[in-house]
């Protein structure tokens, strides 16, 4: 590897580093933002449902099928879409603080849908335990939904993780900055195939190590 | 009889469930007296309608018609916050434990006051307690996959005892356990009957294992309830399993 020397690295290191850093920052910004409203959703759904603790039949069917809309809009699409919604946010539709909001966008039905499946899993008869003890939907939901369905809710996160990482490089590609911005302006239009290397080397560790964490995490609380 | 309090009363019960192939009666005019400190049990075939009547008494089903009085209270009369107020002077005991798998033994036990807002320092202490009186101290910081099936049952005991419900509701206590095991939990519950005064109403396949601590067995076949033979509290377990006629495993 005859490009691989303290020369190269002090040239390209600090592109490296600057662009890591800012694909971190936009992947756990969007990713805390994702969680919270993508949980917030999930769990109304939850219990909004056909036989769910506050059945509202119409409810969840607006809520359904806004999941469903925003999970199939490719997300170039939807980053350039909203826009307006990104500059009106952030006062920017360019670099990586602005590409939170999209990726933000992206992550919470995804996130809805993820917490949805994983409180199915909870077993309807601690549910009903807990109704006969006298519990009110909001006790059932702390005590019972989220803390029972969190292995399920980590892993959820780390693959969500995952996929942000995917998008940050797609929202680099078109001026987000980042690991996808570098790659894209340093290895295909200067033809500097050592950075686009470099930078698929620390994208491919990024996933790799988000996927040991949350596997681990998961694990640490699943109880069976 | 004259000065004994009636603490569960079930007065022409029905429930009718909306099916494919047309409604269906789970419960049909069942009524029940059950009085205070009783222990009475409920067999019947799967099927029978022994799980809709518990649920109904726990009040996780509302009944097509009739009531239920517990404790002299109408427990479908109020709104959903009387509902749940009525809710909290019964214990339930569920057939699968039902036991929460992200808490230790002594977690679940201190869910119950949680709910209630008793503080965590007071719960605690109070969870030990009943820990202790069905025998499960020593396993107290155990999750419920670390527990046997006999110790989950005594965790779901000491869960529906905590709270220092009137009755206490037992769906099948014994039928997933070995025979000495389920054996120990029939002498666990005498004795808390006895220490505590608890009525308690127990459905069962497995007469032969709990008439002998019950008051009296009834029969519950096709929704309709039939009483032993003679005065049904005067049943022995000997007349449970004839009057049973078979049906009872």
């Amino acid at each position: 590897m005859t490009w691989f020397d303290s020369a190269w690295l002090g040239r390209v290191g600090g592109l490296l580093f600057r662009s890591t850093l800012e694909t971190l920052g936009m992947v756990l910004g969007s990713l805390i933002g994702g969680q919270i409203l993508g949980l917030a959703l999930g769990i109304t759904l939850i219990l909004v449902r056909p036989g769910g603790l506050k059945e509202n039949r119409t409810l969840h069917s607006v809520l359904n099928s806004t999941v469903n809309i925003g999970r199939s809009i490719p997300f170039v699409i939807l980053m350039v879409t909203i826009m307006p919604f990104t500059r009106l946010l952030t006062g920017t539709a360019i670099g990586p603080i602005a590409a939170v909001v999209p990726l933000t966008v992206a992550a919470i039905p995804f996130v809805a849908r993820l917490t949805e499946t994983a409180m199915l899993e909870v077993e309807a008869g601690v549910i009903e335990a807990c109704l006969s003890m006298g519990a009110t939907w909001q006790q059932i939901v702390r005590y019972v939904l989220v803390p029972e369905s969190l292995p399920s809710l980590i892993a959820g996160a780390a693959t969500t993780a995952v996929n942000l990482v995917g998008y940050s490089t797609m929202a680099g590609a078109i001026g987000g900055g980042g690991l996808g911005d570098l790659a894209v302006r340093y290895g295909y239009q200067r033809w500097q195939t050592d950075v686009m290397l470099a930078a698929l080397v620390i994208l491919v560790g990024m996933v790799q190590g988000m996927q040991f964490i949350g596997d681990r995490m998961s694990a640490k609380f699943r109880r069976r | 009889m004259s000065g004994v309090k009636q603490m569960i009363e079930v007065q022409d019960l029905s429930v009718t469930y909306a099916s494919p192939l047309g409604p269906v009666e789970a419960l049909s005019h069942v009524s029940l007296t059950v009085n205070e400190g009783e222990i009475v049990a409920i067999c019947g075939p799967s099927g029978a309608g022994k799980t809709t009547l518990l649920r109904c008494l726990s009040m996780l089903q509302l009944p097509s018609s009739g009531k239920i009085l517990v404790d002299g209270e109408d427990v479908f009369a109020g709104t959903s916050h009387d509902v749940r107020n009525a809710r909290q002077k019964i214990g339930m005991v569920f057939q699968g434990f039902n036991l929460l798998r992200s808490r230790t033994a002594l977690g679940n036990v201190i869910l119950p006051l949680e709910i209630r807002g008793v503080s965590r320092k007071g719960a605690s202490e109070k969870a030990c307690k009943y820990l202790d009186l069905v025998h499960m101290s020593h396993r107290r910081d155990f999750y419920p996959h670390e527990l046997s099936g006999g110790e989950k049952q005594r965790v779901a005991i000491a869960r529906a005892l905590v709270t220092e419900p009137r009755v206490l509701i037992l769906d099948e206590p014994t039928s997933a356990l070995d025979p000495e095991t389920a054996g120990s939990i029939v002498q666990s519950l005498r004795e808390i009957n006895h220490s505590k005064g608890i009525t308690m109403l127990i459905v069962t396949h497995q007469i032969d294992l709990l008439a002998p601590i019950c008051d009296w067995v009834t029969y519950l076949r096709e929704g309709q309830l039939s009483e032993a033979p003679g005065s049904s509290r005067e049943a022995t377990p000997a007349e449970a399993r004839v009057a049973a006629g078979g049906i009872v495993q």
